[in-house]
């Protein structure tokens, strides 16, 4: 039995911004280091190698990472049921720092969330990565997992609008916009990747560790659960010496990617390798299926037949109709409750795309425009500054008397002219344009505060009733807030952590415990029966 | 709701669309009774999301360093 691909586990990066009384913004720096120490005054915790790391007892990994945002890593899990449970008993926890940190430090509001790009034009975006072992090369997983990640967002795409656009383009997958690599190896400044190629296994001799890092933040259980169980029984696949990719590679998968991103009907016929072409859903059936075919194979974990069936299921939906899976997953949930938030300010999905088609190729090409209309997107622009350029010129040109005409607008550039004539010829009014705009920012704002833990629009929703995402009994999670996986190497982390959090020089990390000139460790992910401490420096025998 | 029907209507698949076309009144119920329950307990959530000023609010919140 192939045990290697049956451990994983989720990282996530929080947005996090401290509001103070006056609604300002707080030194976001100094206040992420305090929420992360914050934990080793509540629970049982264990700094680790790193100034701004702490191992808990649930054998987590919190820390501040590149110095301004925390981020939270699961214990080593063998079923996606602990995944979910682990991920969520990270909300809690941060949730939790939050609410420390506002009593203790006058800030009116700590403002954490699982998001997934920044909509105020800085380009931002929060990673979300899972890490599962294997034991095959990276060739042979890169060619078989990338049609799998390409036509997952399906159903594990977090929903949201292209942050990268002047208009209002709603998503499957918001970071999508922003990958443009197969694989990457380091940070190369924006450029996103699908997967890492950092050979870090963590695991001892003959692992390596798939690190994909082209995942989203995702407040349904369904959809986590999806999203690792399937991505699990695929590595195992390969790792068995199957082949389950071979006959659905995308001609271009980093395209195909974009299409299924920006296509609500899930029904886009897709161009492939083969030349032949297949739409996201009969991909994915072909893992179904081929996960399916091996279900008996001893490779196999116990858990599989679970996943398909909701697998299945979740395709069957999807096909039929997307919307169905309006209280399920993220990204349809989010359709309809903008849609719904739309229609409230007057616009339809289409009429929300007629204004993108007229406006957003001028608001472009003012981009790469000659300097005089070339619009800065530095860093620190209000989200909404091209288009109130735009009002502003149709405010100072002309008065108000006829709302119906958009005319003089700068007589200097005909694409400006063109836009206006186009606008005015479909009946957009001045006011329309500036509800549209009004509407942009609004709904940026409901998708940044939808994932806050506890607070949130999900949150209330599930509170609520309205949703029908869960997997897990809660208990589960409360559980796992504070206890490790059993299954994994987690459980013996745990004990050390609880055994020595007063201890002030221990410290730890994913395979060893270190406590003064003494360490344990622990190699083996599967290795749950307790190590033996050694000598760091030992004692040279005398000969 | 009838913005959702016609949301429906719009992204269902081209072949299950057309004239002559049987409306599935099951897949429509399932699809109303999905959107309807969402709808339900949106409105309060949705209100307390937005601030008074959303440009502020972004910006405010603007991010410096992620992956």
């Amino acid at each position: 039995v192939n045990r290697a691909s049956l451990v994983f586990g989720i990282e996530t990066e929080y947005g996090f911004t401290p509001f103070g009384a006056d609604g300002s913004a707080l030194d976001r720096n100094a206040y992420t280091l305090r929420l992360v120490h914050g934990a080793r005054r509540r629970w049982p915790a264990v700094r680790g190698r790193e100034w701004s790391d702490v191992y808990l007892a649930n054998g987590a990994r919190l820390y501040v990472d590149c110095a301004t945002h925390p981020e939270y890593a699961t214990p080593e899990c063998t079923t996606p049921d602990e995944v979910v449970a682990a991920v969520r008993a990270g909300d809690r926890i941060l949730e939790q720092l939050a609410h420390d940190l506002e009593r203790s430090a006058r800030i009116s509001h700590a403002f954490l969330y699982r998001g997934n790009v920044d909509y105020s034009n800085s380009r931002v975006t929060w990673g979300c990565h899972e890490s599962l072992l294997h034991r095959c090369s990276h060739d042979v997983i890169a060619r078989n997992i990338v049609p799998h990640l390409v036509s997952r967002i399906l159903y594990a795409g977090a929903g949201g609008f292209d942050a990268s656009s002047p208009g209002l383009v709603f998503t499957l997958a918001p970071r999508v916009r922003f990958t443009t690599r197969r694989e990457f190896l380091g940070r190369h400044g924006n450029q996103r990747g699908l997967f890492h190629t950092k050979d870090e296994s963590l695991g001892g001799p003959g692992l390596h560790r798939l690190h994909i890092v082209c995942g989203e933040s995702l407040c349904s259980e369904w959809a986590d659960y999806l999203r690792i169980g399937t991505t699990a029984l695929i590595v195992a696949l390969i790792d068995a010496g199957l082949d389950p990719g071979a006959d659905v590679q995308f001609a271009e998968p980093l395209d195909a990617m974009q299409a299924i991103a920006s296509d609500p009907t899930c029904a886009r016929p897709l161009r492939m390798e083969h030349g032949m072409t297949m739409t996201a859903i009969a991909v994915q059936r072909h893992f179904l299926r081929a996960v399916q075919r091996s279900l008996r194979s001893s490779f196999m974990p116990a858990w599989a037949p679970s996943v398909c069936e909701r697998w299945s299921s979740t395709l069957e939906r999807l096909e039929r109709d997307p919307l169905e899976m309006a209280t399920c997953l993220d990204w349809p949930m989010k359709r309809v409750l903008y849609g719904e938030c739309a229609a409230r300010a007057g616009f339809s999905w289409d009429r929300i795309a007629a204004l993108n088609a007229l406006l957003v190729p001028w608001m472009l090409a003012r981009q790469r425009g000659p300097s005089d209309l070339r619009v800065s997107r530095r860093v620190g622009d209000s989200p909404a500054s091209l288009p109130e350029e735009l009002l502003q010129r149709l405010r100072v040109r002309r008065s108000d008397e006829d709302e119906r005409q958009l005319g003089l607008w700068p007589p200097d550039s005909p694409e400006a002219i063109e836009t206006a004539t186009a606008l005015d010829r479909q009946g957009f009014t001045r006011s329309t344009v500036e509800a549209f705009m009004k509407l942009r920012d609004r709904l940026f704002e409901i998708d940044t505060r939808f994932s806050e833990p506890g607070r949130g629009v999900f949150a209330s929703l599930d509170r609520d009733g309205g949703l029908d995402h869960r997997i897990l009994d809660p208990a589960l999670i409360e559980r796992a807030v504070s206890r490790a996986p059993t299954t994994s190497r987690a459980r013996q982390r745990s004990r050390f952590i609880r055994s020595l959090a007063r201890e002030s020089e221990v410290t730890c990390d994913w395979t060893r415990v270190v406590a003064g000139n003494r360490f344990v460790d622990m190699l083996d992910p599967l290795g749950t029966s307790r190590p033996r401490w050694k000598d760091a420096f030992p004692t040279a025998r005398s000969t | 709701m009838e913005v959702i029907m016609q949301e429906r209507e719009r992204v269902r698949p081209s072949n299950q669309r057309g004239d002559g076309a049987v409306p599935d009144d099951d897949r429509m119920a399932d699809v109303r009774e999905a959107a309807d329950r969402l709808l339900d307990h949106a409105e309060q959530a949705l209100e307390r999301a937005i601030s008074a000023d959303s440009v502020a609010f972004l910006q405010a919140n603007q991010q410096t360093i992620g992956q």
